[in-house]
Formats: C-alpha cells, sequence, structure tokens
C-alpha cells in the first residue's frame, strides 16, 4: 500500500487548489480538526500557557501594526488554541462590515455624550478662573497691607522726630571757622569808581597817595594788602561790595 | 508607528490623564464607528441607541480602565470598535441568566448570527450544500438552547465570550457533518478506505459489517491515525505562521482562497503560497518516514 491516498488527502486540504477536492473532504478535515484538539487539550487552549491575543493585540495585529516578533507570538497563540483562532475571524469579519457599512451616530446620541462630559470639562475653567481671581484678590489684599504699614511707618516716624530729639540725629552743623582777620580797614569807596571796561574787571589797585620824603604829614592807612592765599579775601577790598562777615 | 497613530495614541493618552476637551476629541474620532458596531451587533436601531449609551459608559468607567491598554499598534477606530464587541458580548453573557434566557437568545441570535453562517458555510461550502447548511444552522441553534442554554452557561470565562462560543458551534457542526455525510461506500475515491471507515462506526450498532467493511474499515482507522500523527508531528517543526495555515485550512471542507488566507494571517499573498509549498512539501516528506504511515502501510 503506498502513501498515495494520505498524500492526495493532504494536496487536497493544504495544497491550495493544485489538486481537485473530493467528495467527503470535508468530513476529513472535520475529523482531522478533532483528533489534533483532542491531543491538545480542552480544545480552548491552556490560559495560563497560551493566553489569547488582548484587545488591543488582536487590534493591532489584524491592522498590521505588530512587528515580526510580535506577528509570530499572535500566530502562535492562533495556532495552539482554535477558540483564538475562531475570535480572531470574527474579528476581522466584523472590523470588515464596520468599514462597509460605516453610518454616522445619530446627533443627539452624541450631543448627549458630550453634553454628560461637559460638567467634567467645563467645570475645570471655572475653577481655575476662581482660582485666578482668588490669588489677584489675595496679592491686592496684601499690597494694601505693605502700603499701610510703610504709611504707618513714616507717620510714627516724623511724629517721633518732633517730640523726642534724643531720639532724633541732630543734623550735624558745618564746620565754624575763626573770623578772618582783618586785613584792612573798610574805605570808602572812591567817588569816581574806576572805569571798567565790558568783561574785564580790571580795578586799579587803591594807591595811596606817596607822601614825599622829608614830610611830616601823618601818611594815612596802609594801601589794602592782597589777602594771602588760603584767607578770605576781604571782599570790602572790591568797590561796590560790603563786607560781609560769615 | 505612523505619525497617524502617533496622533491617536495622544488623543487617547490625554483622555486617560483627564485633560480639557480630551474626552470630546476623542467622541469626535470614535462616535460613528462605535454605532456602526452596535447596529450591526444589535440588529435594530432602538438596541443600538441603548447599545451605544452603554458602550460609551464602559470607556469612562473606572478611569477610562479599557483605553489604557491602547498603544497605538492599530488604528483608534480599529481598537474602539472590537472594544465594542467586547463590551457587548459581555452584555449578552450577562443575559443568559437563569429566568432571563430568551430575552437573551434574541441578542444572541443578533450578535452571532453572521458567525454562525461564515463558520457553517467554511465547512459546508458549494452550491449543492445549501440545504445542509440550513439544516446545520437549525441544528446548532437547538443544541445550544437545549437544556436552558447550557452549553452557552458552560463558559467559565477562559478566553474570550466570543471565541468561546464560535469554538462551542463549530464542534457541534463538526458532529453534525459526522452524522450526516453519506458514505461512499462504493465509490473508487482515494478516500475510501477512510470513509468506510468512519461510516462503520455509525453504523455498528444497526448492521454488521461484512469482512470485507470490517478491513475496510481497520485500514480507514489506521490511516486516519497515521494522518493525525504525521500533522501533529510536521506541527512541532512547522514555524508559528506554518502552524496558523495548517489550522487555517483544517478550519474548512476545501482549500481556502489564499487572499482570504493572508488576510487573517496578515500576510502578503505571495507569503500563503510560499507557505503552501513549504507545508505540503514537510508533509509529503513525513508521510514517507513516519513509523504510524509505516505501520499503517505494513498493516495492508
Amino acid at each position: 500500500m503506498t502513501t498515495g491516498p494520505l498524500h492526495s488527502l493532504f494536496e487536497r486540504l493544504f495544497g491550495g487548489g493544485s489538486v481537485a477536492p473530493e467528495d467527503g473532504d470535508h468530513r476529513l478535515a472535520a475529523e482531522l480538526a478533532v483528533r489534533l484538539d483532542e491531543g491538545r487539550g480542552d480544545g480552548h487552549g491552556d490560559a495560563a500557557a497560551n493566553p489569547e491575543p488582548t484587545t488591543a493585540q488582536l487590534a493591532g495585529y489584524l491592522d498590521g501594526g505588530l512587528d515580526e516578533a510580535a506577528q509570530r507570538d499572535i500566530h502562535a497563540r492562533l495556532a495552539s488554541a482554535p477558540a483564538a483562532l475562531h475570535d480572531a475571524a470574527s474579528a476581522d469579519a466584523f472590523l470588515a462590515a464596520v468599514e462597509a457599512t460605516r453610518q454616522s451616530a445619530p446627533a443627539d446620541l452624541v450631543a448627549a455624550e458630550l453634553a454628560r462630559s461637559l460638567p467634567a470639562s467645563a467645570t475645570r475653567p471655572a475653577a481655575f478662573r476662581s482660582f485666578r481671581l482668588a490669588w489677584m484678590w489675595s496679592g491686592a489684599i496684601i499690597a494694601v497691607a505693605i502700603a499701610a504699614i510703610v504709611t504707618l511707618f513714616v507717620w510714627w516716624n516724623s511724629n517721633m522726630t518732633a517730640s523726642t530729639p534724643i531720639a532724633i540725629q541732630p543734623i550735624p552743623a558745618l564746620p565754624t571757622e575763626p573770623p578772618p582777620p582783618v586785613l584792612a580797614q573798610p574805605q570808602a569807596p572812591a567817588a569816581n569808581p574806576p572805569a571798567t571796561i565790558a568783561g574785564k574787571d580790571e580795578t586799579k589797585p587803591h594807591v595811596r597817595a606817596m607822601v614825599p620824603a622829608g614830610s611830616e604829614e601823618v601818611v594815612p592807612g596802609g594801601a589794602p594788602l592782597r589777602p594771602k592765599p588760603g584767607m578770605v579775601p576781604d571782599i570790602e577790598t572790591v568797590p561796590g561790595t560790603t563786607k560781609k562777615a560769615f | 508607528m505612523t505619525h497617524l497613530r502617533d496622533q491617536d495614541l495622544a488623543v487617547v493618552r490625554a483622555v486617560i490623564e483627564a485633560k480639557p476637551q480630551a474626552w470630546d476629541r476623542l467622541i469626535g474620532r470614535v462616535a460613528d464607528t462605535v454605532w456602526t458596531a452596535c447596529r450591526l451587533l444589535t440588529g435594530d436601531e432602538v438596541q443600538a441607541r441603548a447599545a451605544f449609551a452603554e458602550v460609551m459608559e464602559a470607556l469612562r468607567a473606572d478611569g477610562f480602565r479599557r483605553l489604557r491598554p491602547y498603544d497605538g499598534s492599530s488604528r483608534i477606530e480599529t481598537f474602539v470598535a472590537l472594544l465594542t464587541r467586547d463590551v457587548l458580548a459581555e452584555r449578552l453573557m450577562r443575559l443568559f441568566q437563569p429566568g432571563n434566557g430568551d430575552r437573551g437568545w434574541a441578542a444572541f441570535e443578533r450578535f452571532f448570527s453572521s458567525d454562525i453562517d461564515r463558520v457553517i458555510a467554511r465547512r459546508l461550502s458549494g452550491a449543492d450544500r445549501e440545504e445542509a447548511r440550513r439544516d446545520a444552522r437549525q441544528e446548532i441553534c437547538l443544541a445550544l438552547i437545549a437544556d436552558d442554554y447550557r452549553r452557552l452557561r458552560a463558559y467559565r470565562g477562559v478566553g474570550s465570550f466570543t471565541g468561546f462560543v464560535l469554538h462551542t458551534i463549530d464542534r457541534l457542526l463538526i458532529d453534525i457533518i459526522r452524522r450526516t455525510v453519506p458514505r461512499r461506500r462504493g465509490a473508487e475515491t482515494t478516500c475510501r478506505p477512510i470513509m468506510v471507515a468512519l461510516a462503520e462506526h455509525e453504523d455498528i450498532a444497526t448492521e454488521l459489517p461484512n469482512p470485507e467493511q470490517s478491513l475496510l474499515a481497520d485500514e480507514g482507522e489506521r490511516a486516519l491515525t497515521a494522518a493525525t500523527e504525521v500533522l501533529r508531528q510536521a506541527a512541532e517543526t512547522l514555524s508559528e505562521a506554518e502552524q496558523l495555515y495548517l489550522r487555517v485550512a483544517l478550519g474548512g471542507g476545501e482549500a481556502i482562497p489564499a487572499r482570504e488566507v493572508a488576510r487573517l494571517m496578515q500576510r502578503p499573498v505571495e507569503d500563503v503560497y510560499k507557505l503552501k509549498q513549504r507545508v505540503t512539501a514537510r508533509l509529503r516528506e513525513m508521510l514517507e518516514h513516519h513509523p504510524a504511515v509505516k505501520l499503517w502501510r505494513a498493516s495492508v
């Protein structure tokens, strides 16, 4: 006996149409599927060893979004658990149907859903606004308080200056200097002050009349001396000015 | 990750972080998807409106717990569509409480109608099997309702409720096929020995097999055993994609089109053709050397 019948059977079941199907093949395929499942276990797979893909994994798999390793993992799970394979095939068909029959959700349902979620999204900005207002008000209050404290301090400070001199540092006086020595008696200015040239203040020195030698005429007071450096000049010597004392 | 999915991830993260207007933005993105999914799974507008509100509430619940696993590997619409399916499946499961079964069944039929038709069409394909498909659907539904929805209440939370239900439906369908596929005792087909073996298991109570039929039955059983062993051992040496291909192929009565396999496996069609070639070559090789096959060959 050759392996012909089995070989032919495998070619028909797995060869993808290369060999014409025979009547009864569907029963043989069903029989083989059951026997393979019986050898594996209860047919639902061992949940601990080969868990079915999660919804996220199945979605990624059916959308072609998994990398090679993740896809191999899903293939292994689907091959080992008939229930998982059925679920995946069902999900695939379901997604195709959703895509083919897509329709718009009723506007009232969507609006109701948005309205249900509105309190959560609406209260957040209101709470935020009230927080800002509270912050602003508290800042204003603090500013007013500071201003009041400063004002109080200044007022108190001014009061303390008037009534308690001890408490107030006296303003230091400018250092006093001894009155400058009188260098010359003040003399009446000449009746005819010397002519001044504009922009120039030419004042001829007050020249004492010379007394000839041998004359017994009392020589009047000496001509005013030019002030020594560092001494306060006698402003009286300047015609037209009055002597002022410091 | 594409730039668009980065944006999707940013939208979801903003929702989870409860940023202002983030939830409203998400609703704007997925409202149509959720609505369409609800219409498909509930069957009418009134039920869909209630389902829509329930799904939205479920998405918000527990600090957007259902949205947290989103990692941007899919479009947000895809993820939320599957979440909608999960939420409505859980809602359906709760309906099968004692005393509430009838209301649950109406919702069940609307939810799984297209899936039941798809599974049946895969195993009982062909224009000449239209009546067989209708009969199978009816029988499956009766089996699910039997004993106060005992088979549906057998779900223990392992895996998804949807996967559990569909696997249960597939097993019921296989049982129907085993019982109803006509015997081909006289047919000169390569399956003859195997088919006789299968038929013999059904007739043993009503008709004593003749020696030839017994011989064929034994031969057929060994052939099936050998085939099963070869497949099981081959699967251990195949890649994950090749193993998956094997399981997908055994989900139908005839070869599934390459583009359907490619879609389910998320591989290019060219890759699927290469997969088929590698799998059949591997099986051919093992048929020549597997001990179970040698035993079967020696017995005949």
